[in-house]
């Protein structure tokens, strides 16, 4: 779980909703650099002040490069609101996707 | 004045019903998160620690609108005009609906305040006294993510990029 420093959002912020995804496999970090949504925003051309992007990575792929990846899937919650390239995310379709990622 | 006094009640009335559903945003639960998506359920998560505060803000406002909507008004002297300019009666009775409709919310607000801990539980969600989970902040070349990342190349990785307002 990637905390970004998108739409306003501060250190404090993360906090105080973190909760919100307690399974705990998850882990969670802050973004405080950009190090990830700037790479991310330029690769996925994230208009707009959101992020709400989710990635799914096959095994074997592995971040060497100065900037990371891009995914072998991803789905975007603000695709619509935004008129993002991305598909508009969909939870079944991206459950779907991971549990055949899963599956091998 | 009298306009004055009509507007202040209207926008009490509005800024009670608005602050009773800010309120109440963070209670709903899974049905914020089927309605609004991840994002709108973190800024649900965000208004909750605040609930109380709007809550009773709310109710300050509401009363407030309430007593200059209703209070006694000073008696009419000799020589003042009786007669009330045309369409006052009309705005004071949407003024008294707009009051009375947020009153409605606000109660509607406090019921779902009170059963949303334990809707929240019967749904198996967040309990409020459950520990933030730990969380790292990553310095200017993504560490310690990037290893965490490598460390499971053999693995499929879920990543969500969020932003927690």
């Amino acid at each position: 779980m990637l905390w970004v420093p998108r739409n306003g959002a501060r250190e404090k912020h993360v906090e105080r909703v973190a909760g919100v995804v307690h399974d705990p496999r998850a882990s969670h970090f802050w973004d405080e650099h950009g190090a990830f949504i700037e790479p991310y925003a330029e690769m996925l051309s994230l208009t707009g002040p959101c992020a709400g992007i989710f990635m799914l990575f096959e095994p074997g792929v592995r971040w060497e490069a100065v900037s990371p990846p891009p995914p072998d899937y991803y789905e975007d919650a603000h695709a619509v609101e935004f008129d993002r390239e991305g598909p508009q995310f969909d939870a079944d379709r991206f459950a779907r996707i991971a549990e055949g990622m899963l599956a091998g | 004045m009298a306009r004055k006094l009509e507007l202040g009640s209207a926008f009490g009335g509005a800024a009670a019903a608005a602050t009773s559903m800010a309120a109440s945003l963070c209670c709903v639960g899974p049905l914020a998160l089927t309605l609004l998506g991840v994002n709108g359920m973190i800024l649900a998560a965000g208004i909750k620690p605040y609930r109380g505060y709007l809550l009773g803000a709310s109710l300050v406002l509401l009363g407030l609108a309430f007593w200059v909507t209703y209070r006694r008004r000073r008696g009419v002297r000799e020589g003042d005009a009786c007669q009330l300019p045309s369409g006052r009666v009309a705005k004071g009775r949407v003024t008294r609906i707009i009051l009375w409709a947020s009153a409605a919310l606000w109660i509607g607000a406090l019921i779902l305040n009170l059963v949303s801990d334990r809707l929240y539980a019967s749904v198996g969600a967040v309990p409020d006294d459950m520990v933030t989970p730990d969380y790292v902040s990553l310095d200017v070349r993504g560490e310690p993510l990037k290893s965490a990342f490598n460390a499971d190349a053999d693995k499929v990785r879920l990543l969500m990029l969020v932003a927690p307002t």
